[in-house]
C-alpha cells in the first residue's frame, strides 16, 4: 500500500502531461477526471466503486478549499495524476493538491469593473490538455496556463464585456483545440461557439448561433430582430469523437420575454446544434423551444448515449430541457425520437411528430402576468444530469414551480440589458424540488427524491450504486442508483450550485463538491 | 439579479411622465405587479399603504423610482429588474396619483385605543411598539407595529382586527406537525429544509424538528393565531385602536 502511494505521488511529480488520446480513453482511468463532465459524452459517471451504497454511511471529510469570494462556487475540478484544478469566483484558478488540498499555484486574472452580467461573477471550471489548463474568465478571454506553475501562456479576448459579452463556462478540450461558448443572452449579443489553437491560442473558427443577413436561417427573424438575437452558449457541450460533432446547447433569443419584436422561430435559440469538430460546420441542429418568451435556454450538458431505444441499439443524445420536457435525438443527424414531461408544465400539448412543440394558446407573457408552468428557471436549468450505464436511468436534478411571466418593453441598446419583461413566483404555492431518475428511452419516472427547495446542483452517478448530488439548503446527499433511498447526508451550510466529481489517490476513492463557497473533498473514513 | 459594474445608483434627478399614455401604462404594470400586495386603489394590503401625501421611504420621485427597481433590502419588497427605466417611471407616476386621493381620516380616539391596545385588547402581548424611551417592548409572535401607521391604510388595520387571517406576511405560515409517536405541535414556521423543520409554538417554544420522525405536516396560509376582535371589542373601539394604531407613525 504505501509503495503504491509513493509510486502514484512519484507519478503526479513528472507526468501531468495530458495528450487528446487520454481523454478520449477518460473512462480508461477514472481515477482521474480529465474533463468538465468526466468523460467527452457528458455522462457524469465513474466506474469507480470503492465508495459503494453498502459503505457509503462511513463517507466524511477529507478536506475544505475555501474561497475569499462573494459568490458562490460552481467550479467542476478537472483532476490529473493527484492534482486537482478548480476556478473560483470572480477570476481565480488554483492547482490543489488533490490528497490533501494544499493549493500548488493561484492565478488571478484583472478583471474590468465595467461588466455587463444578467446575474454574478461565477465559473464552472477549466479544461486539461498537454501541458496546459485552459479557463474562460468572466470578461470573455481565453486563457491558457501552464498546468506545473499557472503561469500564462497564452490570452485571447473572443467579446467585448462592455457590449455584454462574458464567460462562465468550462472550455472543452479535443485534439489540438479548445473550445468555448459565451454568455450575454440578456444583453443581445450575437452568441457563438468558438474553437482555439491549444498550443498558440489562434482563432480556428466561429460559428455564429443566430444567423446574419443572406444566411439560412435569417428567415426566422421578423425584420432585423437577428441584429440583437441573443443565443448565448454558455454552458460546456459534448463531444462525440466518432462523428466528430460538437454538440452544444443554445441559450434564449433576446429580449427574453417579449416576443412581438422578433416574430418566427428565431433559429438557432434554444436548441442543440451539432458542429464538425475541424471546420466548425453545422452538421446539424434540433429546436426545442421555437420562438421562445419564457428565457427556457437549451445551456444543458447533451449527454451521449450509446443505449437502446425501442429495443433497438441506438446512438443517441439525451437531455432534460429547460422547457419541462426529456428527449431522445438520434445523434448523427439530430433527428427527433421522442419526448415527455419530466416536471409540471402547461404551455404545450406535447410534442409532435416531427419534434415540435403544439403549443397552448395564452402562454405567451403579459403585461399584467402570466402564470405558467415551468417557471424561468426552468423545469432544470444549467446543472449537469447523469447517466449511469449500468442502471440505464438518466438522473436529473428538477424545479417544481410556475411564475407570473411579464411582457414589458424592448428597446435594444447595445451594453444595456435587454429583457422584455421578467416574472415573479407565484404566492400560493410552495416550489419544490427533487432528484428524479427517468428510463432511458421513455423518460419515465422510476424514482424521485423530493427536496424541500428548488434543485441547484448537478448529479454524479458511480458504479458504487450510487448518486450524489446536493440540495439548495447546504446538504450534500448520496442516494441509492436504483431506488434513491436516501443512504447519507451531510450538512456543508451553503447551496449547493455545483456538480460533484469523483477520484482516486493515494488508494482511497475521493467526491469532490463544491457546497456555498467552499470545494469539500469526501472520502471514508475509519 | 444584480448588475455588476451597473448596480450604483446614484442619486439623480427623476421627472416622473404626465401624459395619460405614460399613466395607462403605469396603471397596467402596476396591477400586473404591485397591486397584489399594495391594494388596487394603492391603500396597502400586505405591502405599503402608497395613498399618502408623503411616502417615508419615497420623498422624492428619484427615491421612489429607486425603490420600485431596486426594492427595499430586508423587506417583503422586491426590485421590479424586469421593468425598463422608463416603465419604472411610469410605475411612480401611476403610484403618485394615489397620494392625492383623499385619505380616510381615522374615526376614532387615538387615546382611548391606546388604552385599549395595552388593556383589554392584550396586544402587546404578540406585538411589539416603541414605549416612551423609544425601546421596542412587546411579544414577537406578531408584526411589529411600532410605524404601521405609515405602513398600512385605515381600511387594511380594521380588516387585520377583525378577520387576522385575511392578509399574512408571506413568512408567517401556521404550521402542525403530528409526529410518528403521536402529539401535535402547533405554531409558525420558522425555517424548513430537505430533512428539518423548525415550528416555534404559540407558546414560544422553539423545536427543530428531524422529518424522519414526523407523521404529516399541515400548513395554513390562511390561518392567524391572533383572535378576531370583532366580538371582543365593540365597533367604536376597534375605531378606537385603528385611530391609535394610524398615530403610530415613522418619524420624518
Amino acid at each position: 500500500m504505501r509503495l503504491a502511494t509513493a509510486a502514484l505521488s512519484l507519478a503526479a511529480a513528472v507526468s501531468a502531461q495530458v495528450p487528446y488520446e487520454r481523454i478520449l480513453e477518460a473512462r480508461k482511468e477514472p481515477h482521474n477526471w480529465l474533463t468538465y463532465s468526466g468523460t467527452y459524452d457528458g455522462q457524469r459517471y465513474s466506474s469507480l466503486n470503492q465508495i459503494h451504497a453498502g459503505n457509503v454511511k462511513k463517507l466524511g471529510v477529507a478536506w475544505v478549499q475555501q474561497s475569499g469570494a462573494t459568490e458562490p462556487t460552481q467550479t467542476s475540478p478537472i483532476v490529473v495524476d493527484g492534482t486537482m484544478y478548480i476556478t473560483e469566483p470572480p477570476n481565480v484558478v488554483k492547482a490543489l493538491d488533490a490528497l490533501t488540498g494544499t493549493v500548488i499555484w493561484t492565478y488571478k486574472k484583472t478583471i474590468p469593473d465595467d461588466l455587463r452580467l444578467c446575474c454574478s461573477r461565477v465559473n464552472r471550471g477549466v479544461a486539461v490538455l498537454d501541458d496546459m489548463v485552459y479557463y474562460t474568465s468572466i470578461d470573455a478571454h481565453m486563457i491558457a496556463l501552464d498546468a506545473k506553475t499557472g503561469r500564462v501562456r497564452w490570452d485571447v479576448s473572443f467579446g467585448d464585456h462592455k457590449l455584454g459579452y462574458s464567460s462562465t463556462n468550462a472550455p472543452l478540450a479535443i485534439k489540438g483545440k479548445v473550445i468555448t461558448g459565451v454568455g450575454g443572452g440578456e444583453y443581445g449579443i450575437r452568441g457563438f461557439v468558438d474553437a482555439y489553437d491549444a498550443k498558440t491560442g489562434k482563432r480556428l473558427w466561429r460559428t455564429h448561433t443566430v444567423p446574419a443577413r443572406g444566411e439560412p436561417g435569417v428567415e426566422t427573424w421578423a425584420g432585423k430582430s437577428y441584429e440583437s438575437g441573443s443565443g448565448s452558449t454558455w454552458v460546456t457541450g459534448s463531444y462525440d469523437p466518432v462523428n466528430n460533432l460538437v454538440i452544444w446547447g443554445v441559450g434564449n433569443p433576446g429580449p427574453d420575454w417579449n416576443g412581438d419584436v422578433r416574430k418566427g422561430d428565431n433559429l438557432y435559440t434554444d436548441s442543440f446544434i451539432a458542429l464538425d469538430g475541424g471546420t466548425g460546420e453545422m452538421k446539424w441542429f434540433y429546436q426545442f423551444t421555437p420562438h421562445d418568451t419564457h428565457d427556457w435556454d437549451a445551456t444543458q450538458v447533451p449527454v451521449l448515449i450509446d443505449g437502446t431505444f425501442r429495443g433497438q441499439p441506438r446512438k443517441m443524445v439525451a437531455t432534460a430541457n429547460r422547457n419541462a420536457f426529456y428527449y431522445v435525438l438520434d445523434r448523427a443527424t439530430g433527428k427527433y425520437l421522442h419526448a415527455k414531461p419530466y416536471v409540471k408544465q402547461t404551455w404545450a400539448r406535447g410534442i409532435d411528430d416531427n419534434g415540435r412543440p403544439m403549443m397552448l394558446p395564452g402562454t405567451d407573457p403579459t403585461v399584467e402576468g402570466n402564470l405558467l408552468y415551468p417557471s424561468l428557471a426552468g423545469g432544470t436549468n444549467w446543472f449537469s444530469p447523469s447517466w449511469s450505464p449500468k442502471h440505464n436511468l438518466f438522473y436529473v436534478p428538477v424545479r417544481e414551480e410556475g411564475a407570473y411571466y411579464y411582457k414589458g418593453e424592448a428597446e435594444f441598446k447595445p451594453g444595456a440589458l435587454f429583457n422584455g419583461g421578467g416574472q415573479r413566483s407565484n404566492p400560493a404555492e410552495e416550489p419544490y424540488g427533487a432528484i428524479r431518475a427517468l428510463e432511458t428511452d421513455s423518460g419515465n419516472l422510476k424514482w424521485e427524491f423530493r427536496m424541500k427547495t428548488q434543485a441547484s446542483a448537478g448529479i454524479l452517478s458511480t458504479a458504487g450504486d450510487i448518486v450524489f448530488s446536493g440540495t439548495g439548503q447546504g446538504d450534500v446527499i448520496a442516494l441509492h442508483a436504483a431506488t434513491g433511498e436516501l443512504l447519507w447526508k451531510f450538512k456543508g451550510g451553503g447551496g449547493v450550485i455545483a456538480a460533484p466529481v469523483t477520484y482516486l489517490v493515494g488508494g482511497k476513492q475521493y467526491i469532490s463538491l463544491a457546497v456555498g463557497r467552499a470545494l469539500f473533498a469526501f472520502t471514508l473514513v475509519e | 439579479m444584480a448588475v455588476h459594474g451597473q448596480d450604483e445608483k446614484k442619486k439623480e434627478e427623476v421627472v416622473l411622465p404626465t401624459a395619460s399614455e405614460d399613466l395607462e401604462r403605469g396603471k397596467k404594470l402596476y396591477d400586473g405587479s404591485c397591486q397584489l400586495c399594495h391594494g388596487p386603489l394603492g391603500d396597502g394590503g400586505k405591502g405599503a399603504n402608497l395613498a399618502q401625501a408623503k411616502l417615508p421611504r419615497a420623498q422624492t420621485d428619484g427615491d421612489l423610482a429607486r425603490v420600485i427597481e431596486i426594492g427595499i433590502p430586508g423587506t417583503e419588497m422586491p426590485g421590479a429588474w424586469h421593468m425598463t427605466r422608463r416603465e419604472v417611471t411610469q410605475v411612480a407616476a401611476y403610484v403618485r396619483t394615489f397620494g392625492k386621493t383623499t385619505r380616510e381620516a381615522a374615526p376614532g380616539d387615538a387615546g382611548r385605543g391606546r388604552s385599549l391596545y395595552f388593556g383589554k385588547g392584550g396586544c402587546q402581548g404578540c406585538h411589539t411598539t416603541k414605549n416612551p424611551e423609544g425601546v421596542l417592548a412587546g411579544g414577537l409572535m406578531g408584526p411589529d407595529l411600532s410605524v404601521i401607521g405609515s405602513r398600512r391604510s385605515v381600511a387594511h388595520l380594521r380588516e387585520a382586527l377583525v378577520d387576522p387571517g385575511a392578509s399574512l406576511p408571506d413568512y408567517f405560515m401556521d404550521t402542525t406537525v403530528s409526529m410518528k409517536s403521536g402529539g401535535k405541535i402547533n405554531g409558525r414556521r420558522l425555517n424548513e429544509e430537505t430533512f428539518t423543520i423548525v415550528v416555534q409554538d404559540y407558546g414560544g417554544k422553539v423545536h427543530v424538528i428531524d422529518k424522519t420522525n414526523v407523521a404529516e405536516v399541515v400548513k395554513d396560509r390562511k390561518k392567524s393565531p391572533m383572535p378576531s376582535y370583532g366580538g371582543k371589542l365593540s365597533a367604536s373601539e376597534i375605531d378606537d385602536v385603528v385611530s391609535f394604531l394610524v398615530s403610530l407613525q415613522e418619524a420624518r
